[in-house]
């Protein structure tokens, strides 16, 4: 930074320059100065080139008419808030005689604070860089001409998207509420739904450009302490100039950057950020997505879905296997059909062989080349109707898939049954619950296949047991990210295949190893104890919850 | 991937790797040795040498647990002077990757029955032994992990395909008990390779150093063994129950004519005996991975070298080579012969000269 002229200063100035001088060594400041005039040219030199950037001058009625300035960013603040509560507070202010500390400048900034401004949240800054990230970030600086201090008032308010259901993770029972983009928003979401004290939020700002805030959060009461020291050290690792969507630290920090399998999950949930929260894990919140990333995370919990909770065991027990059902078919279909096909049509019951040969008469591709053509349609129809707006997407997908399916068929290109396979196998991985997952089956199917075509069940094993190898490595975390099935944890198993009810599930997953296992209300349900011990007698026994 | 995570093991983990290293190539052929050497007790025969290498078993885990914290590499140096150890080292290294060629080449046998009739050989032997490689590379947390899988679902398919069997059950085909004329224990070939099926626990000599509660180690090898002996003559007497003792002698691979014998109506699939092909499958490839890993540890230990992986690599090759050499079912049955012997000497004779002077050692410590 260049070094700016200065008029020669009392020993005490000097000796505060000093210590300024020592900390823009260590890679702060520069620092305002007492001169008005000077952080004003200092300011609009870096950021008053822009009109959006307001800077309001006007006199504080003192013992004496002392020059102050407000500077903004228009359309990131409440003007409401500044016309009102600053700047009004400010200009009405006549100092009376029993105002004494009107005269001190020394202390003026923090006197002004406290005696004049009407705004809840405001702070003392005195370096200049991150007065200017707070401007840039929605908060109004006001400066006083003497005092080496700016004051912060957040005076945030922008137009933002309001709170919505989730687009991505809809669900039949459970709340309709996802995160937004703005950060505090989500926060708050949270903190509205845990009141506990020991919720932490920290937050930092990644970005060297865009200074994102990004928020970790987690219950230091159950969170394990070395996960949370670890996501937070790698998090302040990160190095980037724009960090635009959460996606950016996922890459940073997932422990294996090179693997297919994701290690954190994405959720817009507020529940299931929160649910995550009371299993000890840790959430980080970026500011302008409206997508959390919780971790640690074990594969299976990517085919958990939050509505799962929510409905009695029974069905939730189908839920899970439907999806288990769903992970097996979206990954291993089309390569078992072809390899069942090509090479051990002798394994399948012989009149559904012969079902098979049947339709294949006359198709003049290879069975992988068929799949190959339908799973590549498949994807370049669900490409499109992505990108297409709402209705048009859904009519590509009736005039893609049922149209172009059928007429393929017709044409004897295609047999009906790899179009029944492939058609399982699309609707198959759209029952994944986390989007990441769903992607990774899509991506490993196409060399399943080709393995399948080559070499047939045999090929399909041994594919299998080098999958399996690659994910017993990966650990998110800390935690295996096959737990709780390998290394198997029996306790962890009642929420995994099978749901227990909530009323059972006593413990935290141990998985993560929570600081804190007991989930607290365990026995809400007494009446089982109650068929297996004798009455107790009354005053002795523990509070009946019910 | 080079350092070894200390005491990461549960001791269901080691007992599941004592499994499935145990558990692979000898489990298929191990009724017709049994039918042949004792006809329809052949089962007697599983159990008592069993029990037998349960005891052996017992008196490795007793050698192992005098220096928890160091392999049979580092206190077999002590106890033998560095250069026998050096040698035992070796001798026990060369015993591991002798398994190697001998399950590749069976598998490769009955996946070219089977599976994959007209799949060249390097094919199959090749991608075996890369997918055994790729995994022994890793580190034994995570193989633990992967052989906790494969060997649960191989142990509870075969059990289940087993079990499926009884449906042509016959009770007198194990009458009568211990008929004279049945009976050929002079085949000694045969009996010496039937403790092929029964190599394996002699990694809890190498594991020690890994496992969370080293205490917890006796009781897993015996629980392990035990398991092992369970399924053997559960499998034998089935096989037996179900063929009679003559024609489980001339079928080479009993298991898979028991589950050919399985009839399901309305299932989906027509044979299981493919099913338990597969299951077989993992369970011949967790005893691979197995040997390779530890074979290679135990190399890369001697020579000092910082990542046992590298080995692993440059193994590969040579298991290819030997493989090709098994030429045929007498071939490796011969090789196997071999490692029997070898399995049988460090059984009962290596690993209790080593307890009795570990033994010793400890005492002249004491006297002194």
């Amino acid at each position: 930074m260049k070094k700016r002229f200065r008029q020669p200063r009392l020993p005490s100035e000097l000796k505060k320059e000093k210590e300024q001088k020592k900390k823009e060594q260590q890679g702060e400041g520069p620092f305002l100065t007492p001169e008005l005039e000077e952080n004003i040219n200092y300011l609009r030199e870096t950021i008053g080139h822009s009109n959006d950037v307001i800077f309001r001058e006007f006199y504080l009625k003192l013992d004496q008419p002392v020059r102050a300035v407000l500077i903004f960013v228009d359309g990131l603040v409440a003007k409401e808030v500044i016309n009102e509560y600053i700047l009004q507070a400010l200009t009405t202010f006549n100092a009376g005689e029993e105002d004494r500390w009107t005269r001190d400048r020394e202390e003026l900034a923090k006197n002004v604070k406290d005696h004049i401004l009407h705004i809840n949240e405001v702070s003392l800054e005195s370096d200049l860089q991150q007065v200017i990230t707070a401007i840039l970030s929605g908060e109004t600086a006001l400066l006083i001409d003497g005092s080496d201090q700016a004051l912060i008032c957040n005076t945030r308010g922008w137009e933002h998207r309001g709170i919505d259901e989730p687009m991505t993770e809809a669900s039949v029972r459970g709340p309709r509420v996802g995160f937004n983009e703005i950060l505090r928003s989500n926060t708050a979401q949270i903190r509205r739904t845990i009141r506990d004290p020991d919720l932490r939020i920290k937050t930092m700002k990644i970005g060297l450009r865009s200074q994102t805030d990004v928020a970790l959060i987690y219950i230091a009461s159950i969170a394990k302490p070395e996960i949370v020291a670890e996501v937070e050290k790698r998090l302040k690792a990160i190095k980037i100039d724009g960090l635009i969507e959460s996606a950016y630290i996922q890459e940073y920090i997932e422990d294996r950057p090179g693997s297919i399998f994701p290690t954190l999950q994405v959720t817009e949930r507020v529940d299931r950020v929160v649910a995550g929260l009371l299993e000890g894990r840790v959430a980080v919140l970026t500011d302008n997505t409206p997508f959390a990333l919780l971790m640690p995370v074990t594969f299976w919990q990517l085919y958990y879905a939050a509505e799962d909770y929510y409905h009695r065991w029974p069905l939730a027990i189908l839920l899970r296997f439907v999806r288990f059902v769903s992970f097996f078919f979206s990954l291993y279909l089309p390569g078992l059909f072809i390899a069942f096909a090509v090479h051990n049509p002798e394994l399948i019951p012989f009149n559904l062989a012969i079902k098979i040969a049947g339709t294949r008469e006359g198709i003049p591709f290879p069975v992988f080349l068929e799949g190959l053509i339908m799973e590549l349609a498949i994807e370049i129809i669900r490409e499109a109707s992505v990108r297409l707006p709402g209705p048009f997407g859904q009519t590509i997908g009736i005039v893609g898939g049922f149209i172009l399916g059928d007429a393929a068929v017709r044409a004897g290109l295609i047999s009906p049954i790899m179009t029944i396979v492939v058609a399982l196998t699309a609707i198959s991985s759209f029952a994944a619950p986390s989007f990441g997952v769903a992607i990774t089956m899509r991506l490993l199917r196409f060399p399943l296949m080709l393995v399948a075509q080559i070499s047939g069940l045999y090929g399909l094993s041994i594919a299998t047991i080098i999958l399996l190898i690659h994910m017993a490595g990966i650990r998110s975390f800390g935690v295996p990210y096959l737990s709780p099935v390998v290394p198997l944890n029996l306790s962890d198993l009642k929420d995994f295949m099978f749901v227990a009810p909530r009323w059972a599930m006593i413990n935290r997953p141990l998985a993560y190893e929570p600081l804190d296992l007991d989930r607290g209300g365990t026995k809400a349900r007494t009446w089982w104890e109650a068929l297996l011990k004798a009455p107790q007698r009354p005053g002795k026994g523990r509070k009946n919850n019910e | 991937m080079n350092s070894q995570p200390a005491r990461s093991l549960s001791a269901r983990q080691v007992a599941l790797i004592i499994i499935g290293f145990t558990i692979g190539a000898g489990v298929l052929t191990l009724p017709s040795a049994a039918a042949e050497l004792m006809g329809a007790t052949g089962w007697l025969w599983v159990l008592v040498t069993g029990l037998l290498f349960t005891g052996a078993a017992w008196v490795a885990v007793k050698l192992a647990l005098e220096s928890p914290g160091e392999t049979l590499v580092e206190y077999s140096q002590q106890l033998l002077g560095k250069p026998l150890g050096i040698l035992y080292s070796l001798l026990l290294a060369a015993y591991f990757f002798s398994f190697l060629p001998v399950e590749t080449r069976v598998l490769q046998e009955l996946v070219n029955i089977s599976l994959l009739p007209i799949a060249p050989t390097w094919f199959v032997s090749g991608s075996f032994i890369f997918a055994m490689a790729y995994g022994a590379s890793r580190d034994i947390r995570q193989l633990a992990q992967v052989n906790e899988l494969l060997i649960e679902l191989a142990l509870l398919t075969g059990v289940f395909v087993t079990l499926l069997s009884w449906q042509h059950f016959e009770p007198m085909h194990l009458l009568p008990f211990l008929a004279k004329d049945q009976l050929h224990l002079e085949n000694f070939k045969v009996g010496v390779g039937t403790a092929f099926a029964y190599a394996g626990y002699q990694v809890i000599n190498l594991i020690l150093p890994n496992i969370k509660n080293p205490r917890e180690a006796t009781k897993a090898t015996l629980k392990a063994l035990l398991t092992v002996v369970v399924v053997y003559t559960f499998f034998t007497i089935t096989v037996i129950g179900v063929f009679g003792y003559k024609e489980t002698m001339a079928v080479a691979w009993s298991g898979l004519e028991l589950a050919k014998s399985v009839n399901l109506e309305a299932i989906f699939l027509e044979r299981l005996d493919l099913i338990l092909l597969i299951a077989w499958l993992s369970a011949i490839y967790t005893t691979g991975l197995l040997t390779y890993y530890f074979g290679a540890l135990i190399l890369s230990k001697i020579f000092h070298l910082p990542n046992h992986a590298l080995v692993v690599w440059a193994m590969a090759p040579v298991i290819y080579y030997l493989s090709t050499l098994l030429k045929n079912y007498f071939t490796w049955n011969e090789w196997g012969f071999y490692i029997s012997l070898f399995t049988l000497a460090v059984s009962f004779i290596f690993t209790p000269f080593l307890y009795l002077l570990s033994l010793l050692k400890k005492r002249g410590e004491r006297g002194r």
